[in-house]
């Protein structure tokens, strides 16, 4: 992890999106790591791999099993359910579920999995004190439409609108109370997708497999119970990796998506002012499910660092690493 | 690049057919600046492009950092166009909604593209593309003779239009199925789907044998998994569960629509709800015993199961009140205890697709109050005797280019994915079998058995082994039985088809030569020792062959390899695997050496040992040889000829046999054989075969005396003194 005095960020750092620095972290560990390269879990012989995006980042899901012809089929499986949850919680198209709700403000008899995603993430949203808010669509749109440099009347409405517990999450009904709301699952979609793969895997009857669907999530650790290692990337400080046995690993950074030219306005909006987190501070949160991980490492990036204490508890058995140059690097258990 | 590239395509139509053939063996357009600019000219509306992803590989593009579809070049998606190996590429964009958003030519090298037609004509060509709808079946019609479902096809280039159309319009559906832009569950798919459904048939069955049958389908919840998974999302242990190995949950799931399920079940509430319902509609019965209830109690005020839902591929259908059917008492005979059982009556429009695989989610909690809860997952999948035996085979053709990759099980598509190595296959177990049942003219010509031996090895190792990755394994036999044992699905072995082919190809073989045509000509890492040794033989290194006493007492080992691994088989799968790597197969063949030093001491070991014993491991290791022993003592055919004085007299051939599987007394073991013919090269070769040489000696004899009285003459005396 970077060292206290490491150098602040270079003005002239190439600008990554979010998906590139997903891509590069999924290249780092493919290259880096004997573990990830090579069939680590012989006893469960051939390595079957399947790639491709999840909610608009690149996803990758290998496994290690004797069967050839079962991986496959698994891996077939595995991408059905990407699809499957893409057109619950994707903002891509009209007729998605989550399009749905935010278009006609209610979203009758919704799946399951819509049901449980909002129900955890208004959860979480309380357990943050409302760090974590799905509503904060309206602001996010606005700022990606003006590329960060809204009317000033226009954001206040926005953020007017943001209020998690104006959700009704019921099991018949999912609906905003107030006209104009919307939400956007982005901070937790792609944990909970990944969680949901390796449930799925586990019910088939699938041990040592490693996904990345815009998280880490590992099923169990290597045959011979050495963990997963995975590269973290805390830009500007240089990478290391991270030992995981068991369960996910979620980064968040501002720099993952910038709205507006320099940055300073981001994907990452705090709820409560509207303020982008600070470009290069970077959480990666490692918890036992993805969708936990995702959303604290969101929540983290926003918050201020005494905060973070409480904040941490809000998940069971997590650990969180911050780093932001100019300040010392943070690392705690829950 | 681009605009050397450019410049090059302009001297082509004006050069023709000569520059084009140079062309022809220029590199293709290579990564970089230029590919921006072609996925530019194919995606107007994008502003950004990703890096190129995913399988088939293509270029998300973004407009104002939202993903609206993706960019590609067609040789990437479908590497295989038109006439020669490397003719066409186009830059296709695609949006979300399936409708191609561009095109754009990239290069043609091909002559039959250039005769006549002019760069701008195969230009403007592309560009019809942009705005199409790949949902809808495409056609090329000639000129003039276009509607709004056909593309006008390039004057005089009919076919190079064609080829042009099945590179666009094929990479755009295979990028867009892979990435789910393509709607699965569109109208006719699903009506077509619906029909191969046998709903009338029925036979009289009660519970035990419609389970064994797959019909009804059982799964049980260990506590100690539900406490594993609630334990993972910090939720509470659930309340009243003690002993992790006991059965939290049995859930029980089948397709009622069938009456042969349905009315066995039910009895006369499946007729009645039959008659009711409108076609197309589809029963699914749930059941279940054990310590949680999956119905809830929410439903009753919420109008959905709040605990369940089904899910069938990329559809989520939540399980709603209005479609549930109190089930009062179930028919079948000796059904089990059930806490719980639940009809859903499924409306066509909830888009469920009988025949399809299926599965049920059950969201478990520990509580009602805390809602954080955790997924398992139960599979159901429709056997094979509820198909309609008349659409059986329609289902193999499938009725229309657009929907058939969407109907067509997973095993179809992997056949037609690998149809090229399936016909390689083919062509090479064609020339095998005409090769055994030719044996006596190739063993007469010492030199082209050779050739022959040498080219089927380096096939077998090369292309079979390590290109093909087509390697049986005795992992295959402990699945195989493992299936019967269980569960039967042939769809399952089917998927992999050159597996699949020559499992098919060595279970006759082996009825009708033995063990030794997979061992001596199909098996890739016995063609590896068969080349090393043969190596070794040219490098005069010592060859080493155990005496017979000892070489017969080694054998059984590899038995006893198969039959431990089969016993550990049937208790545990995953040891059986880790016993199977006493096959070096999966590390020098399947892994292509690619593995952690450790696990590469054993084969080359092996391979070590093997330049100077001939194949160690084949003949007292390897439990699939062993596994093929067994059966092939039925087998029909003694074609490997022998003569009266073999053994007796002459133990030549015992004593040049690779695998020393000719015995002492001269008979050949066929448990050991390879079938590799040398012992028939032998017995042809009138140089080497003892009685061959008597016979020709006298014969030269008679000659020289009819031709030489005097010398013969001579000879005999000396012989009589």
């Amino acid at each position: 992890m970077p060292s206290r005095d490491s150098p602040a960020p270079p003005a002239h750092a190439a600008m990554p999106t979010r998906r590139r620095f997903l891509a590069a972290l999924g290249a780092a560990s493919a290259l880096g790591m004997p573990g990830w390269q090579l069939p680590p879990a012989d006893r469960d012989g051939l390595r079957h791999e399947w790639r491709g995006t999840a909610l608009g980042a690149p996803a990758r899901i290998t496994l290690h099993h004797f069967d050839r012809i079962r991986g496959v089929a698994a891996l077939e499986v595995c991408r059905a359910e990407i699809d499957r949850l893409e057109n619950e919680f994707s903002l891509y198209r009209a007729d998605f579920a989550l399009s749905r709700l935010n278009r006609e403000g209610e979203l009758l008899r919704p799946s399951l999995d819509m049901r449980r995603l909002v129900e955890q993430s208004l959860r979480f949203g309380a357990a943050t004190g409302g760090r974590f808010d799905i509503t904060i669509q309206p602001l996010w749109r606005l700022l990606a439409e003006s590329a960060g440099t809204p009317d000033r009347r226009a954001a206040e409405a926005a953020l007017g609108l943001v209020d998690y517990r104006q959700v009704e999450a019921a099991v018949g009904r999912i609906a905003f109370a107030r006209e104009g709301m919307a939400a956007t699952l982005n901070g937790i979609a792609q944990g909970y997708v990944t969680d949901r793969i390796a449930d799925l895997l586990q019910d088939l009857g699938f041990a040592h497999v490693l996904i990345n669907a815009g998280e880490f999530r590992a099923a169990t650790s290597q045959a011979d119970d050495s963990p997963w290692r995975i590269a973290l990337r805390h830009p500007p400080f240089p990478d290391r990796t991270y030992p995981l046995a068991t369960g996910a690993l979620a980064t968040s950074g501002g720099h993952g998506t910038r709205l507006s030219a320099d940055g300073q306005i981001n994907h990452l909006l705090d709820p409560a002012t509207g303020a982008s987190a600070p470009l290069w501070r970077t959480v990666t949160v490692a918890a036992p499910r993805a969708s936990d991980a995702d959303a604290l490492s969101t929540a983290l990036c926003l918050c201020a660092a005494d905060e973070r204490p409480s904040l941490l508890q809000a998940v069971a058995d997590a650990c969180a690493i911050v780093t932001e140059p100019g300040a010392a690097a943070w690392e705690a258990r829950s | 690049m681009l605009s050397k590239l450019g410049h090059c395509q302009r001297f082509t139509v004006t050069i023709g057919l000569i520059a084009s053939a140079w062309l022809a063996w220029q590199p293709p357009a290579q990564a970089g600046q230029p590919i921006e600019t072609h996925l530019r000219a194919a995606f107007p509306d994008a502003d950004a492009f990703g890096d190129r992803e995913g399988t088939p590989p293509a270029y998300p593009a973004y407009r104002q950092d939202q993903l609206i579809g993706y960019a590609f070049l067609s040789r990437d998606v479908v590497p295989t166009h038109g006439f020669t190996a490397r003719s066409l590429n186009v830059a296709v964009g695609l949006a979300l909604d399936a409708v191609i958003a561009g095109a754009s030519l990239v290069e043609h090298h091909e002559p039959i593209l250039v005769i006549g037609v002019t760069d701008q004509a195969l230009r403007q060509f592309v560009r019809q593309y942009a705005g199409l709808d790949i949902h809808r079946p495409v056609r090329v019609v000639p000129l003039g003779r276009g509607d709004d479902t056909t593309l006008e096809g390039i004057a005089g280039a009919t076919i190079s239009s064609v080829s042009l159309n099945d590179a666009i319009i094929g990479s755009a559906r295979a990028v867009a199925r892979s990435r789910g832009l393509l709607n699965a569950a569109s109208g006719p798919a699903s009506a077509a789907a619906t029909d191969t459904l046998d709903i009338d048939r029925f036979e009289r069955e009660d519970w035990a044998a419609l389970s064994a049958a797959g019909s009804i389908v059982r799964h049980t919840l260990r506590a100690s998994s539900v406490t594993a998974r609630l334990g993972a999302l910090g939720a509470a242990v659930m309340p009243g569960v003690t002993d992790p190995d006991a059965t939290f949950l049995t859930v029980y799931l089948a397709l009622a629509t069938p009456a042969w399920i349905g009315r066995n079940l039910l009895g006369p509430l499946y007729d009645r709800l039959m008659a009711e319902a409108a076609p197309g509609t589809q029963l699914v019965f749930v059941a279940a015993h054990g310590l949680y209830s999956i119905k809830g109690t929410a439903h009753v005020r919420s109008g959905v199961f709040e605990r369940m839902q089904l899910v069938q591929g990329e559809r989520s259908i939540p399980l709603r009140v209005d479609r549930y059917h109190r089930i009062d008492r179930l028919l079948a005979r000796d059904a089990p205890e059930l806490r719980e059982t639940a009809l859903f009556v499924l409306s066509p429009d909830d888009g469920f697709i009988p025949t399809r695989t299926w599965r049920l989610d059950v969201a478990v909690s520990a509580s009602s109050a805390s809602a954080s809860s955790a997924v398992f997952s139960f599979g159901y999948e429709l056997p094979a005797r509820h198909l309609a035996p008349a659409t059986v085979g329609s289902r193999l053709a499938p009725p229309g280019p657009t929907s058939a990759d969407e109907i067509m099980p997973l095993w179809q598509r992997m056949w037609l994915a690998r149809a090229p190595e399936v016909v390689v296959l083919c062509a090479a177990l064609l020339l095998l079998t005409g090769m055994l049942v030719l044996q006596d003219p190739v063993a007469r010509r010492r030199h082209h058995w050779l050739m022959i031996r040498i080219v089927a090895s380096g096939f077998a190792l090369g292309w079979l082994g390590w290109i093909a990755g087509a390697q049986l394994s005795v992992v295959n036999v402990l699945t195989f039985a493992n299936a019967l044992l269980t569960r039967f699905d042939w769809t399952l072995f089917l998927l992999d088809p050159l597996i699949f082919l020559l499992w098919g190809y060595v279970a006759v073989a082996l009825l009708f030569w033995g063990r030794g045509v997979f061992c001596g000509w199909l098996c890739p890492f016995g063609a590896m020792q068969d080349l090393m040794a043969r190596f070794a033989q040219a490098l005069r290194l010592p060859q080493l062959r155990p005496r017979f006493g000892l070489h017969e007492r080694l054998w059984p080992i590899k038995y006893i390899a198969f039959l431990c691994l089969f016993a550990v088989s049937l208790g545990s799968m995953d040891a059986a695997i880790l016993g199977a790597e006493i096959e070096p197969f999966k590390t020098a063949i399947s892994l292509k050496f690619l593995r952690p030093d450790a696990w590469l001491l054993y084969p080359t070991l092996l391979l070590a040992v093997g330049l100077f014993v001939e194949r160690p491991f084949c003949r007292y290791l390897c439990p699939l040889g062993a596994a093929l022993a067994i059966p092939a003592r039925l087998r029909m055919f003694e074609w490997l000829k022998r003569r009266r004085q073999c053994g007796t007299e002459c133990q030549i051939c015992a004593q040049r046999c690779p695998v020393q599987a000719i015995h002492p007394d001269g008979h050949i073991n066929s448990n050991e054989c390879i079938y590799c013919l040398r012992c028939q090269t032998n017995y042809f070769d009138d140089s080497v075969c003892p009685p061959l040489i008597m016979r020709r000696t006298r014969r030269d004899h008679r000659g020289a005396a009819r031709d030489h009285p005097e010398l013969a003459a001579k000879e005999a005396n000396r012989a009589k003194s």
